[in-house]
């Protein structure tokens, strides 16, 4: 199954993906038709930076799932479909218990008053904008498999690269 | 297997599911004093205050519950548990076997004992019923007296405000929130309050509700009559352990349990308002009646009852508020003892939207205990966690929390990969 996966290392903070994030949750999905909407929609990635990491943050489908237990709406649940965490707008009342244990502090405030978090581009089915926008690869949406192999080889080469230099 | 589950609300709820996650085929019975299915009691103002519709407040779709194939007994009260026997005994006569047990009673509001409560429009609020009598009324231009200033009180008081009516709230100690709040915090809440034609009553006690059939006046301690055509008494919440006084659990204030949520009956498990379970603030079994500590309670303790060994990480006290746009997050202690390293730090921000912006920090040596944040509350949960991880942190990061920069969330990783 694919996850939605950061290399740190290679983000420059350009934030391409919170532009990106906030156009595929736009009524028009598109740059310009996002400025003229009504209501501006929200980026539900933040790149935090502290002058030395860069870091594409957003909901990390936790598996102890604090948010889901601290919701007293029954909004924040588990998906029995996809196996994600989700908001359901219906039920959320914008109590913020969710935002009290959000362990990554992602969840924010959307336009009517509720909850909004990273919902894996439901509306896209499933494929991450951020992903798609990202120009350095710093965001994948990659099998854990797969991500696990590419570092290793890093890692390899690095120790190769060590022994040249020794 | 054959579960029995003694109460419907968070914690039972929790468990359900859980055990359902385990064990396709297990039998699972939940007996409830409540005449509804598994509602959110939290949510009960927001209803009152007409923000949401009644069919909001529950917390499963009908399908949902469908799928977890419980066999639900509806206001069946129940009035024993015999270990010996594996049995729990319902007022009504029927008594229900079982292989794992789990009581999940909740708790009941305290209700005051003095010269005219039992008038009918005194009132507590706890369950749906409650607020449907209240609700029936209500109407803008009457006036309300709430006693207590806790959290249900100051709901109860948005509610009946958002509704229109003239709201009295009289609480005993110097402020409101005592349990959540700072006194700084309180008083930033109370001047916002007070914005929106609340009217706060500090210091003073009421000795006694005046009427004749009908509730009319509220009489306090220093002799001033306050009308009133409605009482909402908020006294706080009691554990349901009476039905289980004689049937040898260990019981405080509420039933012990260890840290796999067990009690000291072998196969019977407790959890939410009724357990006191591991405090990881206070390193001792507690009260700790939030509804993030019944949810994770019940989860665990239903995973334990269907066969994993899972440990509670412990209960710690916090809770979310929003007022008229007011948004105030306590976690952790907030209190402390005034000597070291028993340290606070407090910042007054002024903020953009016109709402005042204070944050406060616990500090036990360099490890963080509390914090209030009152106006900005994004990002709390960083905070959190970083209570949770109980590690002295390092002077980088504790400058960055103390400038009180709400997009912190780096100090968190680091803190996770030194």
């Amino acid at each position: 199954m694919k996850q939605l996966l950061v290399r740190s290392e290679v983000c420059v903070g350009c934030k391409s993906c919170e532009l990106a994030c906030a156009v595929a949750h736009s009524q028009s999905k598109t740059l310009f038709g996002a400025f003229l909407e009504p209501v501006r929609p929200k980026k539900r990635v933040f790149v935090e930076t502290d002058g030395r990491i860069n870091f594409p943050l957003q909901c990390r489908q936790c598996s102890d799932r604090p948010c889901v237990h601290a919701c007293m709406a029954g909004a924040m649940h588990l998906d029995p479909t996809t196996g994600l965490v989700q908001v359901n707008p219906e039920k959320c009342v914008g109590c913020w218990m969710c935002v009290m244990v959000c362990p990554f502090g992602i969840i924010t405030e959307g336009p009517s008053h509720q909850a909004v978090k990273c919902d894996r581009c439901r509306e896209l089915d499933y494929e991450p904008a951020c992903v798609s926008a990202c120009p350095t690869k710093a965001l994948q949406w990659v099998d854990v498999d797969h991500f696990a192999a590419v570092g290793r080889r890093s890692w390899v080469d690095h120790l190769k690269e060590a022994n040249n230099h020794a | 297997m054959n579960y029995v589950l003694v109460g419907n609300s968070a914690a039972g709820l929790f468990a359900a599911e859980s055990i359902r996650q385990q064990d396709s085929s297990a039998e699972i019975t939940v007996l409830t004093a409540d005449t509804y299915p598994s509602y959110s009691r939290c949510l009960t103002t927001y209803y009152m205050a007409g923000d949401i519709p009644e069919t909001q407040l529950f917390l499963r779709s009908a399908e949902a519950l469908q799928a977890l194939r419980l066999t639900v007994h509806y206001g069946c009260s129940v009035s024993g548990l015999d270990p010996t026997h594996r049995v729990v005994f319902a007022a009504s006569g029927e008594h229900y076997s079982y292989d794992k047990c789990l009581i999940a009673t909740g708790a009941s509001a305290v209700s005051l004992e003095i010269p005219g409560s039992t008038l009918p429009e005194v009132f507590t609020l706890r369950h749906l019923d409650d607020v449907q009598q209240i609700k029936a009324i209500v109407a803008p231009g009457r006036q309300a007296v709430i006693i207590g200033g806790g959290l249900v009180s100051l709901k109860s008081a948005y509610a009946l405000l958002k509704q229109g009516l003239k709201v009295h709230v009289v609480v005993s100690s110097g402020q409101i929130l005592s349990q959540m709040l700072n006194e700084e915090a309180a008083k930033l809440l109370q001047e916002h309050l007070v914005k929106h034609s609340l009217n706060i009553v500090l210091n003073q006690d009421v000795t006694a509700i005046e009427g004749i059939g009908h509730v009319q006046a509220v009489r306090l301690r220093s002799g001033m009559n306050l009308p009133a055509d409605l009482v909402i008494v908020g006294k706080g919440v009691r554990p349901n352990t009476q039905p289980f006084l004689t049937s040898g659990l260990t019981i405080r204030q509420g039933i012990l349990v260890n840290e796999h949520l067990e009690t000291n009956l072998p196969d019977v498990y407790a959890a939410g308002d009724v357990a006191e379970a591991w405090d990881r603030l206070h390193q001792t079994q507690r009260l700790n009646p939030i509804w993030p500590n019944a949810t994770t309670q019940g989860r665990i303790a239903g995973a334990n009852m269907s066969g994993l060994a899972l440990t509670y990480p412990g209960s710690m006290g916090m809770n979310a508020v929003d007022f008229f746009g007011l948004r105030i997050i306590s976690v952790g202690i907030v209190k402390p003892p005034t000597s070291p390293p028993w340290r606070t730090e407090n910042l007054y921000l002024q903020h953009g939207s016109g709402h005042p912006t204070y944050q406060r920090l616990v500090w036990q040596g360099e490890t963080l205990k509390g914090f209030v944040l009152v106006g900005n509350t994004e990002r709390a949960g960083t905070l959190t966690a970083l209570i949770q991880a109980n590690q002295p942190l390092s002077e980088p990061i504790r400058n960055t929390l103390r400038r009180g920069k709400p997009s912190s969330v780096l100090p968190y990783l680091r803190a996770n990969v030194s």
